[in-house]
């Protein structure tokens, strides 16, 4: 009966996946932005990857590894106070500054909206969050916003309420809802300094009316977008945040992922940001002009709405299989892969912008420091040790995925669940981490690879 | 835990989700830039050791307060500043004299009226009094990279979408070798070495 059941699901899986592997064989020969000449063709690359993939889940189902997720005690301690402090008024200082550059109207290439939005935050402390720690915890303006305004309230003599209770039923789905707003404004509404403006504007506004409706913390880990993101890439990482107060845990990194708690927000969340880095990849290729052409915003929407609805329908098509936290444990790894291997140059080359900014903090046409005409370069990144890091990024990230996917689905397998009907169930996990593999590493490669000229 | 006391009762909490909804859903405006359309003398040019001018930059829109653009020699110092003509759209550098041999570059800023802002160089060098095959050989400027790169509308509205690659920035393209080929196979065996090192380890009964 389950093996009937994974039969259809794994043909299923593997059908859409052999047919998304189709496109790219037919159009490999198309390149948007040729960097880098390789002597090997893509394909090579492609099955490399995928077939190392496959091997890593082969190798952990066969040998049925197992482990155990991290102490949930242990010693914990604050991050030094100039550090929390100084990452408080750096946050504020980020948020200031936007504000001011808004207010003030234009735009330049030495924008901080976009550079602290989308560069430093959405890409850097994304991965700062996935591989050191919960860093989100003190730079957060909203927080910060929200704790000068009590206090300075308390200082006048005028006294707060009881929050209201949350509703459990929402869960963590306002922040995942919100989430995906914010990947709509990036992909599709490609949003500049002036509407970044607006957005923030609003959403501090919004996010400081719900923690005061429900209390700061309790907005905070269910309804900020960005927490609800940042934290759920710290179970990656090497510090786990252990309490509100910022108290921080060393750990080994990725063994969070073996950790308890996954909800379907939760999944649905990590899904959406998989999805949308390999849709921001995808949409970038020839096949994807040669298919849809420059589409409007209308039609980008539908198109992001049905890939980011065919991931998460992935997604929670294998937790039928192997349950909903190997999925999430399968899945957040590959995550930071993506964010590595598709923006990690972005933050290196893009995050010079900050050299322009200082110069000409308000966009008015100063040029304070001398470096207002500075021009950011990616020349010192050699397009070769590019494609390698993109490389290892993707494979590694699923490698670690396959290990954490396998290990909590053992764990967490029903009792007397012969080993047979175990490694059947995982085939479906395995198969959408081999097709993530070679689409998202065929993106990418169409970017910066060429094979050389015969 | 303390809250902030905003004005918020929960029957107004959906006219305050309301009111941040329609400010989010608010049109996105779009943004005019006054881009440089030509230049003379043109960047990378070489003009003869007699040039005294004008120099002039012509821009697709009309120029707001604040634009403007510098005359800068190899030593950085300012030699002239241009005069704007905002209605013209025009940058004029008005010279009294000819310009010493050398290098030089036009760094100009120009304002939208919507208050956009671009910026850009352009390079040109001025030959030697008594030039021959040899000295005007190198006199020959190489472009800048801002110069090749001029901001541009499309270049500033990218900032809101992550390239995939460094493509956009990283212009050459370098061509593979044996140790190209090599190398992002090494890194992925080690990848993957380290891997299962790690998880036999793991496996492995105390």
């Amino acid at each position: 009966m389950i093996a009937d059941r994974l039969r259809r699901l794994a043909a299923g899986l593997a059908g859409a996946f052999g047919l998304a592997l189709i496109l790219p064989a037919a159009a490999a020969a198309h390149t948007l932005n040729a960097t880098y000449e390789s002597r090997l063709p893509l394909a090579v690359y492609l099955v490399g990857a995928a077939t190392t993939v496959a091997l890593s889940f082969a190798f952990v189902i066969v040998r049925d590894v197992r482990a155990a997720a991290p102490p949930a005690t242990g010693a914990s301690h604050l991050p030094p106070a100039p550090i929390r402090h100084g990452l408080r008024v750096v946050g504020l200082i980020g948020w200031a500054w936007i504000v001011a550059q808004g207010i003030a109207g234009g735009s330049s290439d030495g924008s901080v909206a976009t550079l602290f939005l989308w560069v430093y935050s959405w890409v850097g402390v994304a991965i700062v969050s996935a591989v050191v720690g919960p860093i989100w915890q003190f730079l957060d303006p909203f927080s910060t916003l929200h704790d000068l305004g009590a206090a300075l309230f308390r200082h006048v003599g005028l006294a707060g309420w009881e929050p209201a209770n949350y509703p459990e039923r929402l869960g963590r789905w306002p922040a995942t809802i919100a989430f995906a707003v914010f990947v709509w404004l990036e992909l599709v509404a490609l949003a500049g300094p002036s509407t970044l403006f607006v957005v923030l504007v609003g959403y501090t506004a919004f996010t400081l009316a719900m923690m005061a409706q429900f209390g700061r913390d309790t907005w905070r880990s269910h309804g900020e977008a960005f927490t609800a993101w940042f934290r759920l890439l710290g179970r990656l990482a090497m510090f786990t945040l252990v309490d509100e107060t910022g108290r921080v845990r060393r750990r080994s990194f990725g063994s969070g992922i073996l950790e308890p708690g996954w909800i379907r927000a939760d999944v649905t969340l990590v899904a959406f940001g998989v999805g949308s880095i390999l849709f921001d990849g995808l949409s970038q290729t020839q096949v994807f002009f040669d298919l849809f052409g420059a589409p409007g915003m209308l039609m980008k929407t539908v198109l992001l709405a049905g890939f980011l609805g065919i991931i998460v329908l992935a997604a929670f098509a294998v937790t039928r299989t192997v349950g909903l936290a190997a999925t999430g444990a399968g899945l957040l790894p590959i995550a930071l892969g993506y964010l590595l291997a598709h923006y990690l140059t972005y933050l290196l080359i893009d995050g010079q912008r900050i050299v322009i900014a200082i110069s000409d903090p308000l966009q008015k046409g100063w040029n304070l420091f001398g470096t207002a005409f500075y021009v950011p370069t990616g020349a010192w990144l050699p397009s070769g040790l590019v494609w390698t890091l993109q490389l290892a990024a993707v494979v590694g990230g699923h490698m670690l995925g396959a290990w954490g996917g396998h290990v909590v689905a053992a764990e967490s397998a029903a009792p007397g669940l012969g080993t047979r009907s175990m490694r059947l169930l995982q085939l479906p996990l395995a198969v959408v981490m081999v097709g993530l593999t070679t689409l998202t590493l065929w993106s990418l490669g169409q970017a910066i690879l060429v094979n050389p000229a015969s | 835990m303390s809250s902030i006391v905003l004005i918020v009762r929960r029957h107004r909490f959906a006219r305050v989700v309301a009111a941040v909804l329609l400010v989010l859903l608010l049109p996105i405006s779009a943004s005019a830039h006054s881009e440089l359309k030509s230049s003379d003398p043109v960047d990378g040019a070489s003009v003869p050791s007699s040039f005294s001018g004008p120099i002039v930059l012509t821009f697709s829109e009309a120029l707001a307060d604040g634009s403007k653009a510098d005359l800068v020699g190899a030593d950085g110092s300012t030699v002239a500043s241009a005069t704007v003509d905002a209605t013209a759209a025009t940058m004029t550098f008005t010279l009294t004299a000819a310009l010493a041999p050398g290098a030089y570059q036009v760094k100009w800023t120009s304002i939208a009226g919507d208050g956009d802002l671009l910026r850009g160089i352009v390079s040109f060098s001025v030959a030697a009094a008594t030039p021959s095959p040899t000295a005007e050989a190198s006199t020959t400027p190489e472009p800048s990279t801002a110069a090749t790169n001029p901001p541009s509308a499309a270049a500033t509205d990218e900032v809101a979408t992550p390239p995939a690659s460094p493509a956009a920035s990283t212009e050459t393209s370098s061509s593979g070798n044996g140790s190209d080929v090599i190398l992002p196979i090494v890194i992925v065996l080690i990848v993957a070495a380290a891997g299962a090192f790690y998880l036999v380890r793991r496996n492995r009964p105390a």
